[in-house]
């Protein structure tokens, strides 16, 4: 199954990836080595900027191996926000009217989380399998649909005491917090489900009939009918669970980092996840490993304003330039041509 | 009336970048791409476009200057969707993420300045005219622009050669290249007439409907002229209609603010729901039953999708 | 005018589709003939501009032009007819007429382009209006509008690649009567088609290519057991053996009044036994195609099939191979032994790699296909992709479903397909294949149901029918 060529290509392109970047931060007038320096330091400097990371790195993750089912199914679930959203209304309804004690308030919150993103998902589904409406734009509608129902939540329903503001709802009861061991508040529940789920993802994608169908659907929907399966069923399927997964995403996001709900709770981790799963396309140890960095990069980035001061926007510049490169080069094909310059020389 | 006449008068100048937006991703997609990067476009050029209007204090160079940037960026997802053949939807959305950010990084010194304003020019003897006058003839020339727009790119389009090849590219570029249609260049001309008109688009916000320069200026717009470009059925009258629409829903969401904050906040958000309405329906009317919908609703709200819209050139076009 | 095309070759990689072609037209009807793989297409596509050859030249009236651009072409007067209309669902006639037009500036003189175009319409009979969209039109009709447009724009040379696919009998009539017409007036016309009868039927003159070489001009009057043999010269013309195995079960087909021709009251049922053969016989354009998919989806009438005994057929007893390979059959970025780890996924919730390995390399041995286990499917030719197809095939009992099994595949190959599904009249309850070839329906059927147009017009043993019948059914005369 291992790659070592691919390998070997992939390292290259990282190598020009990375070349790339410190360019653009040279012109920038910015010293590349500086940011990344305290850019590592800010988020893996010390154990409780270790565990920022992990709160931010959960729902990058959660969301990349969201996208890599619908990506399977050769879908654009750019609505992907929008799940996270209604993941991260569907915990506020519990954490706000149930008051249990932290044993049963996550899980029930998990639930609604799973039960209301995955069903925002289905209606993307839906209008993609039923009305043949381009996923994009159903999805681009759906996810500014949710930022509008959160508006409306907060200034509505759920507004602080007194005051209708966009600011957020009241901070949750304590007991609705995601549960934390440790000095640091280790979300050690939050971190177990992560795991649990890209494992079971990497069994269900490479050793089940579930996954060979959505990578089938993906790639020919009318040749699937013969297979004795249909792909109409696969693409909701699909989205059935990429809305399940970001609704733990959006619980992550009320529960574990802001535990209020506020406007823009998805904190635009979903579009970051799409630019994540178009790198890593479909493979899920790379989804992993790169979330892991681009949390890295958010939560240093927001040190960077202390000790550099510099705009954190810079982090997201250095995403999408990533990105773009990477999606770039893998076009022209660069690397195979230092590859082959490379073993002249040595062949030399 | 008067109340009438004046909202009627601020929801065409608030519409001015959106019908020019507008129009530019119709041109766009007719020749078969659709540009994602609209957002992170319109938000970058409308960044430059004020810069260059304030060092300069000639707001016409800041246009100009956008309008060049609009079509630079376009250049650049040609060339991804032409020579290197990838995906236009992923080029498009990292470009978005990427220009966005980036305009709130090098717009940080350009917070709150004053840049060069531009006037209104009333026109001679047409202004006069009552009520008609007022609305349609006291307006910036940007906003003169925008409305001799509509009917031009309608013309564009329909009636000259380029525009008649561009569409045809965009319907069915194989067909196109063996009559003799150079695919490449008309699809390559659409991308860019439309990346500069959404150039114009972001200068037109940032030196006149919102004046100045914040972070995350022009947030949203870009996403709102995709939805209004599929409301207008690739159409220009019909999209300028749709831009028009949503200026005034803008208006009235201001106005809505002193009643009730809700309201004011999900009016600017109704293009949404509306866009996958109208999906739905254009879906609905090429099924079996659709045949029963008068054919007057199908004409004021289906559309002529282009066919080859958001598709990959065909690998025999070399 | 007059052509000439001198020394023209071509290659692909080590493939070498033209070599060294000359042929020189000056008018009538000219056949181009060969079987797949030829190099006819590729020979079009240099006339027409769409490829640059390696060498050779083009020389039109004493003139030679220049090769591989397609504008050129067309104002040299040569036309492409494509086999399928090349035109825009979205623009009406008239824009679809200017997109490409011979004229500077045509919207400027647009009532004059009006005139002419409805002076030549008239002149042929068409009678469309130049304000409908083109997507509201037959495929004939398109076809008949292109032809127009080709001479519209001073087309001397039209060149029609197998246009006649997507016919009905009646479109063919009158395509074919705008040809005659136009060969009259003096357009050269080089036909492209695999149907001798065709052939026969409107050219003069022709030449048959062979491994990308022109081995012989042929002229009127054609003698076509010549021509078949110097198409399919070294191609072995062995006869399948018909393993003919006696077998005792019976199954129904049980045939929708809707999908017959005449007026029955009721549903008509037909007793067969296991193992038989029936093929359904129609021209292109007819529902024989479609009769075929909806024993397996049930999508277009109730024609359906129930065994007399045992457990009632399910949905995995039938297996169901459609005629475009890669468009409804196959996945063209999934790699052999993903196919047929699909191939199992109905049964097993869980994969087990192992064996689905061993599998694979059993049915790649069997069926001869030639091919790694980690090729995606785009990777191979036409042939191996349909035993793949093939290879797919269940185990258990089935009723096979075989839309045109042999569609666009040489003879040779043609014969190792007919090999392996023969091999399955032992073990299966029945095979239906459809076909437009009625030479394979013949050869290979023991019942043949001929369809014309959307309805059933004969189903009989072949016993009781000849040749010359289907032909006639299947043409619509009762």
């Amino acid at each position: 199954m291992f790659d070592f060529d691919n390998l070997k290509i992939n390292s290259i392109r990282l190598l020009l990836t990375l070349f790339i970047i410190f360019f653009t931060l040279i012109l920038f007038g910015i010293s590349p080595f500086e940011v990344f320096q305290s850019i590592i330091y800010g988020s893996l400097g010390s154990e409780s900027k270790f565990i920022r990371t992990l709160i931010v790195w959960a729902p990058i993750s959660l969301a990349s191996l969201a996208l890599i089912y619908t990506f399977s199914a050769g879908m654009w679930n750019i609505g992907i926000e929008g799940q996270i959203i209604m993941g991260a209304v569907g915990a506020t309804f519990i954490a706000r009217s149930f008051l249990g004690d932290y044993l049963i308030s996550p899980y029930i919150q998990i639930l609604f989380a799973v039960l209301f993103g995955g069903l925002w998902g289905l209606l993307s589904a839906l209008l993609k399998v039923k009305g043949n409406v381009h996923e994009i734009f159903s999805g681009l509608g759906l996810d500014f649909v949710a930022s509008g129902i959160v508006i409306f939540l907060i200034i509505g329903p759920w507004k602080r005491d007194g005051i209708a503001s966009t600011g957020g709802t009241d901070l949750f009861h304590k007991a609705s917090w995601i549960p934390t061991i440790g000095n640091h508040n280790f979300p050690l529940m939050l971190i177990v489900i992560i795991l649990f789920l890209y494992l079971l993802s990497y069994v269900v994608l490479n050793f089940t009939s579930l996954g060979i169908r959505l990578k089938s659907t993906g790639i020919n929907v009318l040749a699937t009918e013969r297979f004795y399966f249909k792909s109409d069923r696969y693409i909701v399927f699909s989205y059935l669970i990429a809305g399940s997964i970001a609704g733990i995403a959006g619980f992550s996001q009320a529960s574990g980092a802001y535990h209020k709900l506020v406007p823009s709770i998805s904190g635009g981790f979903g579009f970051l996840a799409i630019l994540i799963v178009l790198i890593s396309s479909r493979n899920i140890y790379f989804s992993f490993i790169l979330s892991f960095l681009f949390s890295i990069l958010i939560v240093g980035g927001s040190q960077l304003q202390i000790r550099l001061g510099l705009d954190n926007t810079i982090i997201g510049i250095i995403q999408a330039t990533f990105v773009l490169s990477w999606l770039v080069l893998q076009r022209i094909k660069v690397e195979n041509m230092i590859l082959q310059k490379i073993s002249r020389v040595f062949s030399k | 009336m008067i109340f009438f006449e004046n909202t009627l008068i601020t929801v065409i100048s608030l519409s001015t970048p959106l019908v020019i937006a507008v129009i530019g991703e119709t041109i766009s997609e007719k020749s078969g791409v659709i540009n994602l990067s609209a957002e992170g476009t319109i938000m970058i050029c409308a960044l430059f476009g004020f810069i260059f209007g304030y060092i300069s204090d000639v707001a016409t160079l800041g246009f100009l200057f956008a309008m060049f940037l609009g079509a630079g960026i376009a250049v650049f997802i040609s060339y991804c969707d032409i020579k290197l053949r990838m995906d236009q939807i992923a080029v498009g959305f990292v470009l978005t993420i990427l220009l966005s950010h980036l305009s709130n990084y090098l717009g940080q010194d350009y917070v709150r300045l004053n840049g060069p304003m531009i006037t209104k020019i009333q026109i001679p003897l047409l202004s006069k005219i009552p009520f008609m006058g007022n609305v349609l003839f006291n307006h910036s020339f940007i906003t003169y622009l925008s409305i001799l727009l509509i009917p031009s790119a309608w013309f564009f389009l329909n009636k000259t050669t380029i525009g008649l090849s561009i569409r045809s590219a965009g319907e069915n570029p194989l067909a196109a290249s063996s009559r003799g249609i150079d695919v490449k260049k008309m699809r390559f001309l659409g991308t860019i007439i439309g990346g500069s008109l959404l150039g114009l688009a972001g200068a037109t916000f940032s030196l006149y409907t919102k004046y100045g320069w914040s972070e995350g200026h022009t947030t949203n717009y870009g996403w709102i002229i995709l939805a209004i470009a599929i409301f207008g059925g690739w159409n220009p009258y019909r999209a300028a209609v749709g831009a028009y629409s949503f200026g005034l829903l803008q208006v009235l969401a201001i106005k809505a603010q002193s009643v009730t904050l809700a309201l004011s906040q999900i009016l600017p958000l109704l293009p949404f729901p509306i866009m996958i309405f109208v999906l739905i329906f254009i879906q609905y009317i090429n099924t079996k039953d659709g045949k029963y919908v008068p054919r007057v609703i199908v004409s004021l709200i289906a559309g002529n999708q282009p066919k080859a819209l958001g598709e990959k050139l065909p690998e025999e076009i070399k | 005018m007059k052509i000439q095309i001198k020394n023209l070759s071509k290659s692909f990689g080590n493939l070498k589709a033209n070599k060294n072609i000359n042929l020189s037209l000056d008018s009538g009807i000219h056949a181009l003939l060969g079987e797949n793989g030829a190099g006819k297409s590729t020979f079009v596509k240099i006339i027409s501009g769409q490829l640059t050859p390696d060498s050779g030249e083009i020389i039109i009236n004493g003139e030679n032009i220049n090769l591989g651009s397609a504008k050129d072409s067309i104002k040299n007067g040569i036309g492409l007819l494509n086999q399928d209309p090349l035109d825009f669902s979205n623009l009406s006639i008239l824009e679809s007429f200017l997109v490409g037009i011979n004229e500077k500036k045509p919207f400027r003189k647009i009532e004059n382009i009006k005139q002419k175009i409805l002076g030549l319409f008239k002149n042929y009979g068409i009678e469309i209006e130049l304000s409908s969209k083109t997507n509201s039109l037959s495929i004939g009709e398109r076809q008949q509008i292109e032809l127009i447009r080709l001479l519209y724009n001073g087309a001397k040379l039209i060149i029609l690649d197998e246009p006649t696919s997507a016919f009905s009998l009646e479109q063919k009539k009158r395509v074919f009567e705008t040809l005659k017409k136009l060969s009259n007036e003096g357009i050269i016309i080089i036909f492209v088609s695999h149907k001798l009868d065709e052939i026969f039927e409107i050219c003069e003159t022709g030449s048959i290519l062979k491994s990308g070489e022109l081995i012989e001009n042929i002229t009127k009057p054609f003698n076509s057991k010549k021509i078949l043999s110097t198409m399919f010269e070294n191609t072995e013309f062995h006869k399948s053996e018909q393993k003919y195995t006696e077998r005792v079960n019976k199954f129904s087909i049980i045939i929708s009044k809707s999908d017959l021709f005449n007026d029955y009251k009721s549903d008509l049922v037909h007793e067969y036994t296991f193992g038989s053969v029936i093929g359904i016989a129609g021209l292109q354009g007819s529902s024989n195609d479609k009769l075929i998919k909806n024993v397996f989806s049930n999508e277009f009438s109730k024609t359906r099939i129930i065994k007399q005994f045992g457990d009632p057929l399910k949905i995995e007893n039938y297996y169901y191979m459609p005629a475009d390979r890669l468009e409804r059959g196959l996945f063209k970025d999934l790699n052999l032994l993903e196919h047929y780890a699909l191939s199992i996924s109905a049964k097993k919730t869980f994969l087990d790699w192992k064996i689905i390995k061993q599998t694979a390399i059993d049915k790649i041995n069997k069926f001869n296909i030639k091919s790694n286990l980690n090729n995606s499917l785009s990777e191979l030719s036409g042939g191996n992709q349909q035993r793949v197809m093939l290879s797919l095939m269940p185990d258990l009992e089935s009723v096979l479903l075989l839309e045109q099994p042999t569609r666009g595949l040489d003879y040779n190959s043609a014969n190792k397909i007919w090999e392996m599904i023969l091999e399955r009249k032992k073990q299966d309850i029945a095979i239906l294949f459809s076909s437009t070839d009625m030479d394979e329906i013949w050869e290979y059927s023991d019942i043949i149901f001929s369809v014309s147009g959307n309805k059933i017009m004969d189903i009989s043993y072949k016993n009781n029918l000849t040749k010359e019948k289907i032909i006639k059914f299947v043409s619509g005369l009762v």
